[in-house]
């Protein structure tokens, strides 16, 4: 068929498209009209899609490193030198030396399979990705917080929804399939409340715009939630109002610099609500005090005059299968399906149907692996691009005994390895993603991979029978009839089904229950335990701004798999090359400073400085100066790397600064 | 000896036809795609042909004027430089039921690519190319041609034109190429009845009753458009409503804008053209750093100044629009052609 269906390799929405083929040549992209997520639409990276699969700049052939730069190689010498260092580094230092990442961007079947590897093969469970940043990563240890990194709601319940809260979000840039829903909604006089330090396109379209000074934003959720509660009778033994009982919208406004009016408005709004949506990214979780807001956010549900069956946390994923690679086990601490490694009749099961012992240790999350491991294993993650603290990851990668990386392009993390392994992209094999509302879709192969590049999926199965466990599949497909076997959350899928219908999402039982209770729930508490003082820093004469990194802005236009496909780099801006480093600041304060457009700025913190060039903008808030988080490398002495105090999952916090004309 | 001005086919023979026609060129035809959305695509057998269908997800312009379309490659030829190899694209091509809106599209195409200077790459294929389109009986919900003036039924431009009667195809010759295919069809078709003719004249009156709900207010949006007359903070408002996916560009039958990009390895290399979207910040971005269409707005203004202003239309013999409703379909927010011409109209929003 010339028209391949398929799902879209960007983001977690997972629109449909189709991709155009003459003989094995990929032409272009077209939406699908009947594609329940894209509904006949597509963004401009949807529509660019096939151009990251016929770019010239892919891997063909595996490197292996010679000296200090990496040559060709065959598939032989590359492969067997992998199965050799792994087996002997495995004999000297046990699995635990070694660790592996895979992809939130691989399908589901390589990544139960790469996971498979690792624990059965190579006796590790230091099994993560580093993309897994994109969410609240390290609440899994938590119960509490399990729900609010699984999207309990779906797109559609946008149209449904009778206000919308955009959370630290910006739909236009992040997640276009929602945007397009949210305008809509709009459109229809559907209140939007935007909250935000830079005002994004749908803010225009918003009936309320609140901007908290960063770093206060659960302040502002508790003081939204004190309006709320305000307006019920409290129900015995209430914990959540007493949380909140102080947080009244003159003590919101001291703590945020929202107006009480503003904050009293928008509870207002949510406690008449009944179908109330909360749509966040990472923009919420990577803030500071990111797990207690994002507790209090679920709580607006139970502040509003919703019912039972209405699930009101919308959380969107910057990956395409972010939610698959955590479904199929890429975690340290549990095989496929959430199943705990340090369960006993787990272990058991999986260890009959793999046909090995597995390890029942915990294994490392991304961020701590690297630079304890002695080999890293890298299959389509680039923790160089993804984790906050981009020098210390050079540094732990570089100090690393064995670095093999597998991916389409050569990554900042590949032009750090000793062996790389040129995989396929998603036009070029079968398989499945996971979207962001736990939509399991098929990815089908429309092209074949260039030069001697092969599929993911293949290159594994190779290389787990060079290290003694060899994995015999005919297809994907066998391999996602193994993945239901074993799988309870799976257990309904098969490629059969999935070519029946658009995709099968697979069901949180009573997801209410778990938005309200935790995932997996053992009636967990509800909202933050308490608010505490803002992280907002405290500004003065000296440092009189508030710098935060933003990291919707710019994301994409940095992202390999935009900067690869040549007409969608240029619509993305990525076309003009090294500059420095753009510092939004509103037009208020860039008047007050004389400030103009390019203006070269010196950025003063208290840890250090930097250069960036003025960007005048009408969307942020006077007092907060924003720069892109994919420019944290040039920023990381004023915006240093610090860790999220309840989880230690490392975050990006704002601090005050000072701006000057050079 | 003159030729009978209508032709008729039996539905049985029809199938017959196809598979000759299979056999002789690549045929592209709507044709149903996983998932049941039917787009223009290549068929491989008769049966493969959605004759039923309403609308295609893709225009026609994907096959003569590819989203990704090489141009040339290039080749060291020893210390002496480069040889340069031009690709143009000789495959014969038979365009099987493809709505009149479509059709309509290409022979706009034909006069952006046909003007001086010719665009040999467009123009090669549609050489080889052979028109047969299908008229439409039944309005689709988003569509509106007849406010474009392009169908349900054409007069011209077709090679030839086919229209569903109770048992039988009606068969218009548009052209002598058209007769060509009647002629080697040895058989197939016979001179169509008065009556049949008669038939055929009623159901496009009727038919243009059923389209007859004005979708799109062309005439009030060129006279606004071309003198000017849109207030700029109608424009900054259609503008908060573009996400700039670019979606509108590619599924209409009538844009043609395109940007190269070269590759090259050792030795060898390629130049490709790429579709490319006037709504795209970076569209009009200069060498410079300059980009005299920074704003969203102006790009929405450039974009239908383009689609609706005389100026265009004069030249172009007919506004940019065949009524196709792909954007209404494919816009992320709300600035498809009615919504668009509707608010010109009205001055807001």
């Amino acid at each position: 068929m010339p028209h391949v269906l398929t799902t879209c390799p960007y983001c977690g929405c997972g629109c449909g498209l189709y991709l155009q083929v003459e003989g094995r040549r990929l032409l272009g992209t077209t939406a699908s009209a009947g594609h329940p997520v894209g509904q006949g639409r597509l963004c401009a990276k949807g529509w660019h899609a096939h151009e990251l699969a016929t770019s010239g700049t892919r891997l063909r052939t595996p490197l292996v490193r010679r000296g200090s730069s990496l040559q060709q190689a065959s598939w032989e010498e590359a492969l067997s030198l992998v199965g050799e260092r792994l087996t002997a580094i495995k004999a000297e230092s046990g699995g635990a030396a070694i660790g592996v990442l895979a992809s939130a961007r691989a399908t589901n079947e390589e990544n139960y399979l790469l996971a498979k590897l690792a624990r059965s093969a190579l006796g590790t469970n230091n099994v993560d990705f580093s993309a897994r940043l994109d969410a609240l990563p390290g609440l899994f240890d938590l119960p509490k917080y399990r729900h609010l990194s699984l999207c309990t709601a779906g797109l559609d319940d946008i149209a449904a929804a009778d206000l919308v809260f955009l959370w630290q979000t910006d739909p236009v840039e992040e997640h276009p399939a929602a945007a397009a829903r949210v305008l809509r909604a709009a459109e229809a006089g559907v209140p939007v409340v935007e909250v935000t330090a830079r005002r994004g396109q749908l803010g225009e379209l918003a009936q309320i715009s609140l901007a908290p000074r960063p770093g206060s934003e659960l302040q502002l959720a508790a003081g939204l939630l004190h309006v709320a509660l305000s307006k019920t009778e409290p129900a015995e033994g209430d914990s959540l109002a007493a949380t909140v009982a102080n947080c009244t919208p003159d003590q919101t406004e001291a703590a945020t610099d929202v107006p009480a009016s503003d904050v009293i408005r928008a509870g207002e709004a949510l406690a008449a609500a009944d179908k109330p949506l909360v749509i966040y990214t990472r923009g919420a979780s990577l803030g500071p005090q990111g797990a207690d807001t994002l507790m209090a956010l679920s709580a607006f549900g139970k502040a509003s005059e919703a019912d039972d069956s209405w699930c009101s946390l919308l959380w969107l994923s910057s990956y395409c299968n972010f939610q698959g690679a955590r479904d199929m086990g890429v975690l340290p601490y549990f095989l496929a399906g959430y199943q705990p490694v340090s369960e006993e009749t787990t272990r058991a099961k999986f260890a009959e149907a793999w046909g090995a012992a597995l390890p029942s240790e915990a294994g490392l999350p991304s961020w701590e692996m690297l630079g304890r491991v002695r080999a890293l294993f890298v299959m389509g993650d680039d923790p160089v691009s993804s984790l906050p603290d981009v020098a210390a990851t050079r540094q732990a990668l570089g100090n690393t005994d064995f670095l093999v990386v597998q991916d389409i392009f050569l990554t900042p993390t590949a032009e750090m390895a000793h062996v790389v392994l040129p995989g396929a992209s998603f036009a070029e094999k079968d398989g499945t993603f996971t979207n962001t509302e736990r939509r399991v879709q098929r990815v089908r192969r429309a092209a074949d991979p260039p030069g001697e590049a092969r599929a993911d999926w293949e290159i594994i199965c190779d290389l787990s029978g060079r290290l003694g466990r060899p994995m015999d599949y005919a297809s994907p497909a066998q391999v996602m009839a193994e993945i239901a076997e074993l799988v309870p959350i799976y257990s309904e899928i098969s490629y059969q089904r999935l070519d029946e219908d658009w995709g099968v999402r697979w069901s949180l039982d009573g997801a209410v229950s778990a938005e309200r209770a935790g995932f997996g729930g053992e009636g967990e508490e509800e909202g933050p335990a308490s608010v505490s003082q803002p992280a907002a820093p405290t500004v003065d004469e000296e440092y009189p701004f508030v710098l935060v990194a933003d990291h919707s802005l710019g994301a994409w236009a940095a992202d390999k798999l935009v900067v690869n496909a040549v007409g969608l780099r240029r619509q993305q801006g990525a076309d003009r090359g090294e500059q420095l480093p753009e510092l939004w600041m509103s037009r208020a304060d860039c008047q007050k400073g004389e400030l103009r457009e390019g203006t070269r700025v010196r950025v003063r913190a208290r840890t250090g400085e930097m250069d960036a060039a003025v960007h005048v903008s009408d969307a942020v808030h006077a007092g907060a100066v924003v720069l892109s988080a994919v420019m944290r490398e040039a920023a990381a002495s004023v915006l240093p790397p610090g860790a999220d105090s309840e989880t230690g999952v490392p975050v990006l916090r704002p601090v005050a600064v000072s701006v000057e004309k050079v | 000896m003159s030729q009978p001005a209508a032709y008729v086919i039996t539905r049985p023979r029809l199938a017959e036809w196809v598979g000759k026609l299979i056999g002789r060129a690549q045929v592209i035809a709507p044709r149903r795609a996983q998932g049941g959305d039917v787009a223009y695509d290549i068929v491989e057998t008769p049966d493969q042909v959605a004759w039923d269908y309403s609308t295609s997800i893709n225009p026609l312009k994907r096959f003569l004027f590819p989203q990704g379309d090489e141009l040339l490659r290039w080749q060291r030829a020893g210390d002496d430089g480069l040889q340069l190899e031009p690709t143009y694209d000789e495959t014969d091509r038979i365009f099987l039921a493809v709505r009149s809106c479509d059709l309509s599209g290409v022979l706009f195409l034909d006069r952006v690519f046909s003007r001086e200077p010719e665009d040999v790459y467009y123009m090669t294929r549609r050489q080889h190319s052979t028109l047969i389109s299908l008229t439409c009986s039944e309005p689709v919900e988003d569509c509106f041609c007849v406010c474009a003036d392009a169908g349900p039924f054409l007069e011209t431009g077709f090679d030839l034109q086919l229209t569903a009667l109770s048992d039988d195809y009606l068969v218009e010759v548009g052209t002598e190429k058209g007769q060509e295919l009647i002629n080697q069809a040895e058989g197939l078709f016979a001179p169509a009845p008065d009556e049949l003719i008669q038939a055929r004249r009623d159901l496009e009156k009727e038919v243009e009753a059923r389209f007859a709900e004005h979708k799109s207010y062309f005439a009030a949006a060129l006279r606004k458009v071309t003198f000017d007359r849109v207030p700029d903070e109608l424009w900054e408002e259609m503008a908060d409503r573009c996400l700039e996916c670019g979606g509108c560009s590619f599924v209409c039958p009538t844009c043609t804008c395109f940007l190269t990009a070269d590759w090259q390895s050792e030795g060898e290399g390629h130049r490709d053209r790429l579709w490319d979207s006037c709504l795209y910040s970076c569209y009009t971005l200069e060498a410079s750093g300059h980009n005299p269409r920074a704003q969203r707005r102006d790009r929405v203004k450039a974009r239908f100044f383009h689609k609706l202003s005389y100026q265009f239309a004069k030249e172009l013999e007919t506004h940019g629009c065949v009524g196709c409703g792909r954007c209404i379909a494919t816009c992320l927010g709300s600035n498809d052609m009615p919504t668009v011409t509707a608010r010109i109209r009205r001055g807001a929003i």
